[in-house]
């Protein structure tokens, strides 16, 4: 429903209740223009004073991303970084969305390949995320993890949080998004949110369907892509919604009685649906929708909780798991996480093949590489289906077009995470979070390309796709054959380059462009212990301010937290004892050696060293201590001016 | 974690016998069996709680070790149920894996249930006798990983395979990880500590002679344990030094020496090595607590003009401010330079800055910075 004359019909009181959202239980229904107290018998009992409390606001921004699941957060924080004022929209208390502690999903990334690497972890801002993670919460506390999001995205420069607020609806103008109007339900204000662009990230995408946005629903028939693992005719299913719970040890046999509404579990026709474990939840307690996902939201969240407690209740009382005895629900999920509803179409519908022939895109800009994955129509309800199918592992990571990020036919609309431009069959797989994220961060960096450029995300994927890679590259981003070649990088045009001693690889690789291992080429220089020097020399001083590196935080090995502890055996707990933690940089200045930058405590893969502008001929970057492993090791550097 | 030999036991019995894989018997005279005591972590278990095995050394005649063997398990899953097969291995004395052998009748079994062929079992001594295997850099996990479901399941004793065909054998992932990594894994520094314990110090030089790169390495490293440092082992570790990592290692046995020792081999390393081997020797200087005296270094300084490229002329040039060894003989060494490309020009105008220099030299230094302005 579009909402051109939005204010016109505003005034007149005109809009009826079927034309407001759903999930908002405080939009009242002859009241859209919510700020309205006149009638209102309001008395501040402190001043005394009556009065009419104004809670109607106007913002302008140049970026608004909408919804703060991983995907929103990494394409409002790249905004940010890359100079736009940003506002990221969420309409729970919470950010993270499924894996927020209200729905608590594993970070998961590219992992279980059938190749040389089996993990190909994703890097830029959602491992920066998952680092802090693991070093201000050791605990694993869900709620925590609630709280390191909220700190990383507050502190942010340029970027503007909102919690509790809907984007509700769309005011367009031709095929643009002129505003958003917003809800926030706390404090009972609409806020009328004006922007150059507007990136959805909320999974579902109800801005970007108001808007007239064109997107699908269901599941792609085998011919229209020649997907192999398609229905022979296209249907409207979709993955369904999930209710997650953890459980706990009470070291005594303790009971569970099940609530009123608790659904059996027929476990003797589960299909697949194994309870091995009584420590976290099912992902297969699953509910999804022939026709409309989003509007059986409500009953699917009732019945899941029943299917939820139902196994459950088979675990405790069935006589079949003695172990269970002393194991008690501990945290069960009030609201559902949401597989799929609204996939959005862009210029290009990304599909099984392209995953499945690894594809290479001119304007690709993130990659992928879960399984295809798809759950089986129907889930808990279907049972005679394994839960998932489970199609076909990848090799190696498939690369992800610009293309499928932004609207075919709304101009300055952009998209990242599940509800992005790709078949039903493509997002079996591409719906994992950590390449969800990557999606953000391209689509956030593309935002803040084009409101500085003042052009579209299409003329920026046509025009100056190279800029966006370049920047996304810069910024840490792997994209799988597309190497860096960033002419500002003084790394490049060096001299000479050379190291302390070397273990392994090579300190030329360290300005190649590739800034991580690939499964067959290495890309790094790792020297001899601690305490190493790599310098960097020119033949005539250059004005610097900034040197890049990237260091080690081991690709190959996961590093998100998990519900169920038994997980981490694979992983260390900490901050990646690879990664190096203390840098630090001198420049030689009129032949002598001057120490220009120092970062201690570092937590990132991609450290900045960054300083007032020097004029040197060299800059000797000492790689003082990592976090415990007995080698310094690096993928990049760069030097900017 | 290396837990540390704990002691070498008593002789168990001579005349030992044998058993090869298949069952024929071959019988060994004067040979000693020690048995040493190790705690070690099972590669397969994702917790490091070591448990303690028995490290037997076969020692022939001359009091060398000919073989080393210990029993270790095998694990392999089916429905979630694992047996456990005991699976003796041996290795020669540097540690290296050597073969298998199963004993009193035991056989591998494979997920299925059915049991290893004979050519299964062929197939894992090649696995078992290769080091670079893919199985080196897996962690155990990613075996047990079945295919990446959003949830809980991953983990199931029924492995798949995720690595190439030939390191593993179908259905017996886990055996095969298991196996090699006991075969290839941590034992072999244990190994070598015990060889390296019992060889006296003129059966570790002759490693250095006519030994493969591998026994090099062990010999040197043994010999700095030995503190062996006479006039005859020194030179001849010198002269085994002649790749990046037998000079890293040879420089490691220096460092534990003498001074003068250790001076003399830097010197004759510095006149006659290759440029890599003259970093490793420079950088040991420039960080070492050992004193050289100006006469030492003076004569180093020798050395710089001839240095091809900037990274080794900065690398000695570094040395001598380090050391504030800025004296007339460095800068007659030095003043050449300033003819050379600009990066080493550069770098030696910079060093002769803080030097005293004669009139003569002086006019020269002014007349480089006249000249390059640009690239100063
Ligand atoms: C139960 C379950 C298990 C899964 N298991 C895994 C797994 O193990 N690993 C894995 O990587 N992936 C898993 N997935 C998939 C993955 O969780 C999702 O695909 C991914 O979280 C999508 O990320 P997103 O940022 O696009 O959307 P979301 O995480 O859905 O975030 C969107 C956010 O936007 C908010 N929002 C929605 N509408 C609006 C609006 N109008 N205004 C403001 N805010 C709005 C929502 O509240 C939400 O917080 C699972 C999914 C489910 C449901």
């Amino acid at each position: 429903m579009k909402r051109r004359d939005f204010f016109k019909k505003g005034t007149q009181g005109a809009i009826g209740v079927s034309m407001l959202p759903v999930l908002t239980s405080s939009v009242s229904a002859s009241a859209p223009d919510m700020a309205d107290r006149s009638a209102d018998n309001w008395q501040q009992l402190g001043s005394g004073k009556k009065g009419i409390p104004t809670r109607k606001k106007e913002l302008t921004f140049d970026v608004v991303v909408i919804g703060a699941g991983m995907a929103g957060i990494s394409a409002a924080v790249s905004a940010a970084r890359n100079g736009a004022n940003t506002l990221l929209l969420q309409d729970r208390p919470v950010l993270g969305g499924n894996a927020s502690s209200e729905m608590r999903v594993t970070v998961n990334g590219v992992q279980s390949l059938n190749g040389k690497h089996t993990v190909e972890r994703e890097t830029g801002i959602v491992e920066e995320i998952l680092i802090e993670n693991r070093y201000y919460n050791p605990q694993e506390s869900y709620p925590i993890w609630d709280h390191v999001l909220y700190d990383y995205v507050v502190r942010q420069k340029n970027l503007t949080l909102m919690l509790n607020t809907q984007a509700i609806d769309a005011v367009t103008s031709g095929n643009k998004i002129v505003k958003a109007i917003c809800w926030q339900s706390t404090s009972e204000t609409e806020f009328v949110i004006k922007s150059a662009l507007f990136v959805d990230c909320s999974g579902d995408g109800l801005l970007a369907a108001k808007a007239g946005a064109e997107y699908r629903t269901g599941r792609e028939g085998k011919a229209e892509f020649g997907e192999s693992f398609a229905p022979e005719k296209p249907d409207g299913w979709v993955m369904g919604d999930t209710l997650m719970m953890i459980s706990k040890d009470m070291g005594e046999p303790t009971p569970f009685y099940p609530p009123s509404y608790a659904l059996k579990f027929d476990a003797e026709k589960a299909n697949d649906r194994a309870v091995k474990q009584f420590k976290e939840g099912f992902w297969w307690v699953e509910l999804g929708s022939e026709f409309d996902v989003i509007a059986v939201r409500e009953s699917n969240r009732h019945k899941l909780m029943g299917y939820m407690y139902g196994v459950w209740d088979y675990i405790k009382n069935s006589g079949k798991y003695p172990e269970a005895a002393n194991t008690v629900l501990d945290w069960v999920g009030s609201i559902p996480g949401r597989r799929e509803s609204r996939r959005f179409m862009g210029d290009y519908i990304l599909s099984q093949k392209d995953l499945e022939e690894y594809r290479h895109f001119p304007d690709s800009v993130a990659f992928g590489g879960w399984s295809l994955d798809e759950h089986c129509p129907g889930g808990i309800e279907n049972l005679s289906d394994p839960p998932s199918y489970f199609h076909a592992r990848f090799k190696q990571p498939y690369e992800i077009p610009f293309r499928c990020l932004y609207s075919k036919n709304i101009s300055n609309l952009l998209f990242a995470g599940r509800n992005v431009s790709v078949s039903h069959m493509a997002l079996s797989s591409t719906r994992i979070i950590g390449t969800c994220a990557m999606m953000g961060q391209a689509a956030g960096t593309a935002a803040a390309i084009c409101a500085r450029k003042n052009i579209s995300p299409r003329k920026l994927g046509t025009d100056f796709i190279a800029i966006l890679q370049e920047q996304l590259l810069r910024d840490d981003v792997y994209i799988p054959n597309r190497p860096a070649a960033d002419s500002a990088d003084w790394a490049r045009k060096a001299s000479a380059v050379f190291g302390s001693s070397t273990i392994s690889g090579d300190v030329k690789l360290l300005y190649d462009g590739y800034s991580r291992d690939e499964a067959e080429t290495i890309h790094h220089w790792e020297a001899d212990g601690v305490n190493a020097e790599l310098q960097l020399e020119w033949e005539k001083p250059i004005a610097l301010s900034q040197i890049l590196l990237k260091g080690d935080t081991n690709l190959q090995r996961q590093i998100m937290m998990h519900k169920n502890p038994e997980k981490n055996k694979n992983q260390v707990k900490g901050v990646p004892p690879e990664l190096l933690k203390k840098v630090s940089c001198e420049g030689r200045i009129n032949g002598k050696w001057v120490e220009i930058a120092t970062v201690d405590n570092n937590l990132t893969r991609l450290i900045k060293l960054s300083f007032d502008t020097v004029n040197v001929t060299a800059v000797r970057i000492k790689l003082t201590e990592t976090w415990g492993y007995k080698n310094a090791k690096l993928f990049e550097v760069r030097c900017y001016s | 974690m290396i837990k540390k030999v704990l002691s070498l036991f008593f002789a168990l019995f001579i005349g030992l016998l044998f058993q090869n894989f298949g069952g024929t018997v071959g019988v060994s005279d004067n040979v000693k069996l020690f048995a040493h005591t190790l705690s070690l972590s099972d590669p397969a278990k994702y917790r490091p709680d070591t448990t303690v095995y028995t490290l037997y050394e076969a020692r022939g005649e001359n009091g060398v070790p000919t073989e080393y063997y210990m029993d270790v398990v095998s694990v392999y899953c089916l429905d979630e149920v694992c047996k456990v097969v005991p699976v003796r291995l041996y290795w020669n004395m540097m540690g290296d894996f050597v073969k298998y052998e199963l004993r009193n009748n035991n056989k591998l079994e494979k997920a299925d249930g059915k049991p290893f062929s004979s050519k299964d079992y062929e197939k894992l001594q090649t696995i078992l006798s290769d080091k670079n295997s893919p199985l080196r850099d897996m962690a155990i996990g990613d075996i047990l990983k079945t295919s990446s479901t959003e949830g809980v399941d991953a983990i199931s004793g029924a492995t798949t395979l995720v690595i190439d065909g030939k390191a593993t054998i179908k259905g017996a992932t886990l055996t095969c990880y298991t196996l090699w990594h006991w075969a290839n894994g941590l034992i072999k520094q244990h190994i070598q500590s015990v060889t390296g314990s019992i060889l006296t110090t003129n059966q570790l030089t002759a490693f250095l002679e006519t030994g493969e790169l591998d026994e090099k390495l062990f010999a040197i490293k043994q010999l700095k344990i030995h503190k062996a440092y006479d006039a005859k082992v020194a030179g001849l570790v010198l002269q085994a030094m002649a790749t990046e990592e037998l000079a890293k290692e040879g420089l490691n046995y220096f460092e534990q020496s003498a001074d003068e020792v250790y001076f003399d081999a830097i010197a004759k390393i510095a006149a006659n090595g290759t440029d890599e081997q003259v970093k490793i020797c420079l950088r040991s200087l420039a960080g070492s607590t050992k004193k050289a005296t100006p006469a030492y270094l003076n004569r180093l300084a020798l050395q710089i003009a001839r240095q091809q490229s900037y990274q080794m002329v900065d690398l000695y040039l570094e040395l001598m401010d380090k050391k504030d060894n800025r004296t007339a003989e460095v800068v007659a060494g030095t003043m050449p330079l300033l003819d050379r490309e600009i990066l080493i020009a550069r770098r030696a105008y910079w060093f002769l800055q803080h030097c005293d220099l004669s009139k003569a030299q002086q006019q020269q230094l002014k007349k480089f910075e006249r000249e390059n302005k640009d690239y100063l």
